[in-house]
C-alpha cells in the first residue's frame, strides 16, 4: 500500500518475443496498477520507447531483429530515452552476459524464470529511485 | 625344435658344399631349397621366399653382390647370411650395407655355420614378432585415439545438449511460474481454496523443476570448463558462519542441531566466496536431508599445513560401503534408507567435487551405517598461493 503512489499511472514497456510471457506480465502488471505497453521485437522496442516514453522497460535479451543488448545500447545513446530505467530479463545466465548487460547500464538484471515477487520488487525499487532523482 | 618348418635357401656353386649344407640342415629339421647360381636363387626366392638365405658372395656364373641387392629390393625383410673367402671378405663386408645378418668366412667350421644359421633364424623370428607387436601396438593406439576422440565428441555433445535443453525448458517454465503466481495472487480474480491450492502446487513444482535445470546448467558449465573462480584471501570461518546461520532454521524445523566448530587462529583461505557458500550449502543440505530428527550436524574446520580442512559431519543413517566411491559421480542418486525422498538429479556432489578441485583442494567421504557420514574437503590457504608477505593477516 505504501508503494501505491509510485505505481499509479506509471507506464511500463514489456519487450519480449515470447507471447506467453508478455501476456502473463501484462496481467500481473495491470493488476498491480501499472499501464502496460508491449513490443515483441527489438526494433519495435526502440520505437515504442521513444514514442510512449515509458517509466520503465522490461527488456528480454534474446529477441528477433535487434537483441536486448543492442536495444539497450540504442536507448542509452538517445538523449530522450537514456534516463528510462531498464530491467533486463533473460534465460541466458552466463556471467559474461551479466557483465555485458551491467556495463551497458541496465538498472537490473533478472534471469528467467524470475520470481514474480522479485520482479515486482525490482520494478518498484527502480521507479522510486527514479522518482527521487527527478 | 621348431613348430613351424623353418625354410632355408642355399645358393652355392660348389656341389660339395651344397651337399654338406643341405644334408646337415635337413637333418636339423629345416626345409632346404637349393640353387647353384644367383639367377636361379633369385627366381626361387621370388617363387617361394624362405625364412633365411645362405649364399656365397663369389660365383663363376654370376654376381653375388648384385644378387644381394636384388634380393633386398624384392624383399627388404629378407634374412641373409653371406659366405666369403678371405680374398672376398672386403667385398662381403660391403654387403652389410644391404642388411645382411651375418658373415661367415671360408674356410668355415660346420658347427659355426650351424650356429650362425640358428642365431639368424632366432633373430628373424624376434624381428618378426617385434614387427607384429609394433603393428598391433600402433593399431591399438590408433583405436584408442579414435575412441578417445569419439568419447570427447560425445561428451561435448552431451554438455551442449544439456545446456541447450535446459535453456529451452527454462523459457516455458518462466510463463508457467508467472502464471501460477498470477493465479495464487488473484491477479485475475480470487480462486476458491481448492483451486488456489492446485495453483500453489504448480508453483512449487515449477520451482523444483527450475532448481533441477539450474543444477544441470551449473554442472554443464563446470564440465565445459566455463566457470572460473574469483579466488581471494578470505576468512572461511565467517563464510561457514553465514551459511550455517542461513541453514539453522531448516535444520531446527527437522529437529536437528547444526553448529560450526572452527579451530581458533585459522589462516585465511584462497577461496571464491560464492563457490565456497555453494559447496557448504550443498553438503549441509545433504546432511539435513539424510539425518533423522534429534541428530546433529557439525562443521569442523582446522589447519593442515598449506591447507584448511573442513568437515561436514552428520549423525545420519550413513551410506553403504559399496556406494561410497560413487557418491561423487554425476547423475548418481544414492538413496539412503529414509528421508523425504531424494530430490534433484544427483549432480550436487559432482558439482561440489568439481568446485573443490577447481580451488586446488580434494574431497573425500567417510561413512558408517546408522552412525553418520562425514564429507571432508580441503582448500588452500592464502599464504600458500600468494607471494610471501602479500597475504594479509
Amino acid at each position: 500500500m505504501e508503494n501505491q503512489p509510485v505505481k499509479i499511472g506509471k507506464r511500463i514497456l514489456i519487450a519480449d518475443d515470447e507471447p506467453h510471457i508478455v501476456r502473463t506480465l501484462e496481467d500481473l502488471l495491470t493488476a498491480e496498477g501499472y499501464l502496460v505497453d508491449k513490443a515483441t521485437d527489438g526494433k519495435r522496442a526502440v520505437e515504442q520507447a521513444e514514442a510512449m516514453m515509458p517509466d520503465l522497460i522490461l527488456l528480454d535479451v534474446m529477441m528477433p531483429k535487434l537483441d536486448g543488448f543492442e536495444v539497450l545500447r540504442r536507448l542509452k545513446k538517445n538523449k530522450k530515452t537514456m534516463d528510462i530505467p531498464v530491467i533486463m530479463l533473460t534465460v541466458k545466465a552466463t556471467s559474461q552476459d551479466v557483465e555485458e548487460g551491467i556495463k551497458l547500464y541496465a538498472e537490473k538484471y533478472l534471469t528467467k524464470p524470475f520470481s514474480s515477487e522479485a520482479l515486482l520488487r525490482e520494478i518498484e525499487k527502480s521507479l522510486s529511485i527514479r522518482e527521487k532523482s527527478k | 625344435m621348431t613348430t613351424k618348418h623353418e625354410s632355408l635357401l642355399i645358393v652355392e656353386e660348389s656341389p660339395v658344399i651344397q651337399t654338406l649344407f643341405s644334408e646337415t640342415f635337413q637333418r636339423k629339421g629345416y626345409e632346404v631349397h637349393q640353387a647353384f647360381d644367383p639367377q636361379t636363387g633369385m627366381r626361387q626366392y621370388q617363387k617361394s621366399p624362405t625364412d633365411l638365405v645362405l649364399t656365397n658372395i663369389k660365383f663363376e656364373s654370376g654376381d653375388g653382390l648384385a644378387f644381394l641387392f636384388e634380393l633386398k629390393r624384392f624383399d627388404s625383410d629378407a634374412a641373409v647370411i653371406v659366405l666369403a673367402s678371405d680374398m672376398d671378405f672386403a667385398v662381403a663386408r660391403h654387403s652389410i650395407t644391404y642388411g645382411v645378418y651375418d658373415l661367415i668366412s671360408i674356410p668355415f667350421e660346420l658347427d659355426h655355420v650351424v650356429n650362425t644359421v640358428r642365431k639368424a633364424f632366432e633373430k628373424k623370428m624376434l624381428l618378426e614378432r617385434n614387427k607384429i607387436l609394433i603393428e598391433k601396438q600402433a593399431s591399438l593406439i590408433e583405436r584408442l585415439h579414435r575412441s578417445y576422440t569419439k568419447l570427447k565428441e560425445l561428451d561435448k555433445l552431451k554438455t551442449d545438449f544439456l545446456v541447450t535443453i535446459s535453456h529451452e525448458l527454462l523459457t516455458p517454465l518462466t510463463s508457467i511460474k508467472a502464471l501460477a503466481y498470477n493465479l495464487v495472487h488473484g491477479v485475475v480474480g480470487e480462486l476458491d481454496p481448492k483451486k488456489k491450492e492446485y495453483a500453489q502446487i504448480i508453483r512449487e513444482d515449477a520451482d523444483r523443476l527450475e532448481e533441477i535445470l539450474r543444477e544441470i546448467l551449473n554442472f554443464s558449465k563446470l564440465e565445459a570448463g566455463k566457470i572460473s573462480l574469483k579466488q581471494e584471501a578470505l576468512d572461511i570461518v565467517t563464510v561457514i558462519a553465514k551459511v550455517t546461520r542461513a541453514m539453522v532454521p531448516i535444520a531446527s524445523q527437522k529437529g536437528l542441531t547444526l553448529l560450526s566448530r572452527p579451530q581458533s587462529g585459522l589462516s585465511q583461505g584462497w577461496v571464491d566466496r560464492s563457490r565456497l557458500e555453494e559447496i557448504l550449502t550443498n553438503l549441509i543440505e545433504n546432511a539435513i536431508k539424510f539425518t533423522p530428527a534429534g541428530g546433529k550436524i557439525e562443521i569442523q574446520s582446522l589447519q593442515d599445513g598449506d591447507y584448511l580442512a573442513i568437515k561436514v559431519k552428520d549423525t545420519g543413517m550413513g551410506i553403504p560401503q559399496e556406494h561410497l566411491d560413487k557418491v561423487f559421480s554425476q547423475f548418481m542418486q544414492f538413496h539412503r534408507e529414509y528421508g523425504p525422498g531424494a530430490q534433484g538429479v544427483g549432480l550436487g556432489l559432482a558439482i561440489v567435487k568439481k568446485l573443490v578441485e577447481l580451488h586446488g583442494g580434494t574431497i573425500s567421504v567417510e561413512s558408517e551405517i546408522q552412525k553418520g557420514t562425514s564429507f571432508s574437503f580441503t582448500l588452500p590457504t592464502a599464504e600458500s598461493r600468494m607471494p610471501a608477505g602479500k597475504a594479509s593477516k
